[in-house]
């Protein structure tokens, strides 16, 4: 699945969009909304809530379209503005609802399930179940990041700016969070499946040889 | 394991996992830069790939009837229009008010800023359009098989080399999808939009269905079988637009298209594992001829055959064949077939791609 526009194109869109046009608005609000969603059922697992939070945000940019200004990741400018929300809206269900029944739930933000991934072809079942596992222990921050990194593709600055700590400090922490999430996994290919990268380093490293 | 000492810094490295994360859509030149950029061995290749895009992530799905229904629930394009006709009393529609608000300012900046007329390029609605019509493409690499999912949940399995392209949000064009050598699809059921698949010279209409299309650019005859449920096929003409005639094909039954004759036949498929096994890998043949076994082969496998007899291709026989790695199968053929076989290693060619293994079978004389 795409995760971004091109630059040239987003531009265009969101510029369209400054200017009034519906059509731009709605390709970038059907474009973005399972993602966002995606990423909002994670930090929060309440769905309706995650959901209100949504449409708030994209009305929000619409009603003060004329004031915004040039965004550089749209992807990012609408996660941070998910994420704001959803934290604040957290903050006050703390104060209204009994502190139990949240962390129960409240657990289950950023629990990865098997179900959420489709099978690649280089990975047999029990790397791919030790991997899940991997992940699932590292910290919520740690998730958080991954999630970001691996499955949309966003820069560690953009990062950063989403998760709200140091680009440096990503950086540093990241040979940490990759060693763990490696724990008990070593470079094997599956025997039973044709690897045509394998195959082709093969022929690589033959090649070079010569 | 053999990892250099800073391989968890490789690994954390922005620019190299960007190369992990995209290495299947590299070309095989790029993917050879980039081994070469980072020297890499094997295990740290296979170990950062495991690590980095081991688990391909699935995020929540929605539908395109879910998405229309979310966003007209902003009630923006509601608002503006009543606002538009209390304001001007007219029946103009929002597009062209939109259309109309865009030009004035599109004219003044282009009178100011005459050099700037290429961005401006940019504004023309044909781009949103496109946008629009943004197409997502899924290939399966030659030797191997991918599943894809399609933005309304409808599942497609690639065989070797096969790819199909479809629109990444599109109102109108949503459930047109373009598919190049062979696919199995399982189509979620949608009564009012049918999905439509187009592929060498035939289109398929299908609501919600489970079938197979083997339309190899190189087949004489492209075939679909149906599992479940019902598809039509029309002829596709030479601008691409269909033709009126459709042909009802039920379960268990193949559409085929002679291309030579360009006609269509309907008929009972006698077993249809031929046509689906190969989604579970497995490649099943009933009386079929050695030469078109061989022809099917060289889609799955990456390989070329030369029959150094031409009369070899006339044997027909049963087989089936599970995942068999090339060099099994053979073996198996040479078991039951008077035939040698012997194989020259895939080369490099000037354009540094790489050409298909090649297998030379010749008749044994204890066959004659």
């Amino acid at each position: 699945m795409q995760e971004k526009f091109n630059k040239k194109d987003e531009d265009l869109l969101w510029k369209k969009m400054k200017l009034g046009d519906q059509k731009s608005f709605s390709i970038i609000f059907k474009f973005y909304y399972p993602k966002l969603y995606t990423y909002g059922i994670k930090l929060l697992p309440f769905s309706d809530l995650v959901r209100d939070q949504i449409q708030d945000l994209f009305i929000n940019i619409w009603q003060s379209r004329e004031a915004l200004g040039d965004v550089s990741n749209l992807k990012a400018y609408l996660f941070i503005s998910l994420r704001r929300r959803l934290l604040n809206s957290k903050e006050k269900r703390q104060h209204t609802e009994p502190i139990e029944s949240l962390s129960e739930k409240d657990y289950q933000s950023w629990l990865f399930e098997p179900a959420e991934f489709i099978d690649a072809a280089f990975v047999s079942s029990n790397v791919r179940e030790r991997l899940i596992k991997n992940l699932n222990s590292l910290s919520v921050n740690q998730r958080e990041i991954i999630f970001l990194r691996f499955y949309n593709q966003l820069t560690y600055s953009e990062i950063a700016n989403i998760v709200n700590i140091k680009e440096q400090s990503i950086k540093n922490n990241m040979p940490k969070i990759l060693q763990k999430l490696a724990e008990g996994i070593t470079g094997i290919s599956r025997e039973d499946v044709r690897d045509i990268d394998i195959m082709l380093f093969n022929l690589f490293l033959l090649f070079q040889k010569k | 394991m053999t990892y250099r000492k800073d391989f968890n810094d490789l690994l954390s490295d922005e620019e190299f996992q960007n190369g992990i994360f995209n290495f299947n859509f590299f070309s095989n030149e790029e993917k050879r830069a980039f081994i070469r950029r980072y020297s890499v061995n094997k295990e740290e290749f296979i170990q950062a790939r495991t690590i980095l895009s081991g688990l391909d992530f699935q995020g929540t799905r929605f539908s395109e009837e879910e998405l229309n229904y979310l966003w007209g629930k902003l009630g923006i394009e509601t608002a503006t229009t009543l606002s538009s006709k209390l304001k001007s009393g007219t029946m103009m529609n929002w597009f062209s008010k939109a259309a109309a608000i865009l030009f004035i300012p599109l004219l003044v900046t282009s009178v100011w800023l005459s050099y700037k007329t290429v961005k401006l390029e940019a504004f023309k609605d044909e781009n949103i359009d496109r946008l629009a019509g943004t197409y997502n493409t899924v290939f399966a690499p030659v030797g191997g098989r991918t599943k894809a999912v399609l933005p309304d949940g409808s599942e497609v399995w690639l065989n070797s080399g096969s790819s199909v392209q479809y629109p990444v949000l599109n109102d109108q064009a949503y459930r047109e999808v373009k598919l190049t050598g062979e696919g199995f699809f399982k189509v979620m059921k949608n009564p009012n939009k049918p999905m439509f698949v187009s592929a060498a010279g035939i289109r398929v209409k299908v609501y919600g269905t489970t079938f197979n299309m083997n339309a190899y650019e190189d087949n004489t005859d492209i075939e679909t079988v149906l599992v479940e449920g019902e598809i039509s096929i029309v002829k596709l003409n030479k601008e691409g637009k269909p033709e009126n005639t459709e042909y009802k094909v039920k379960p268990g039954e193949v559409g085929r298209l002679n291309r030579l004759q360009n006609t269509i036949s309907v008929a009972p498929a006698v077993n249809i594992d031929v046509f689906t096994g190969w989604v579970n890998g497995k490649y099943v043949f009933r009386n079929t001829s050695f030469k078109s076994i061989l022809e099917r082969l060289e889609k799955i496998h990456h390989v070329n055959f030369v029959l150094e007899d031409q009369t070899l291709g006339d044997y027909s026989f049963d087989a089936t064949f599970e995942d068999q790695n090339i060099d099994r199968i053979m073996e198996i053929f040479a078991v039951s077939l008077p035939i040698k076989w012997r194989s020259v290693h895939a080369e490099q060619k000037d354009d540094k791609t790489f050409s298909a293994r090649k297998i030379f079978i010749s008749k044994t004389k204890t066959g004659e």
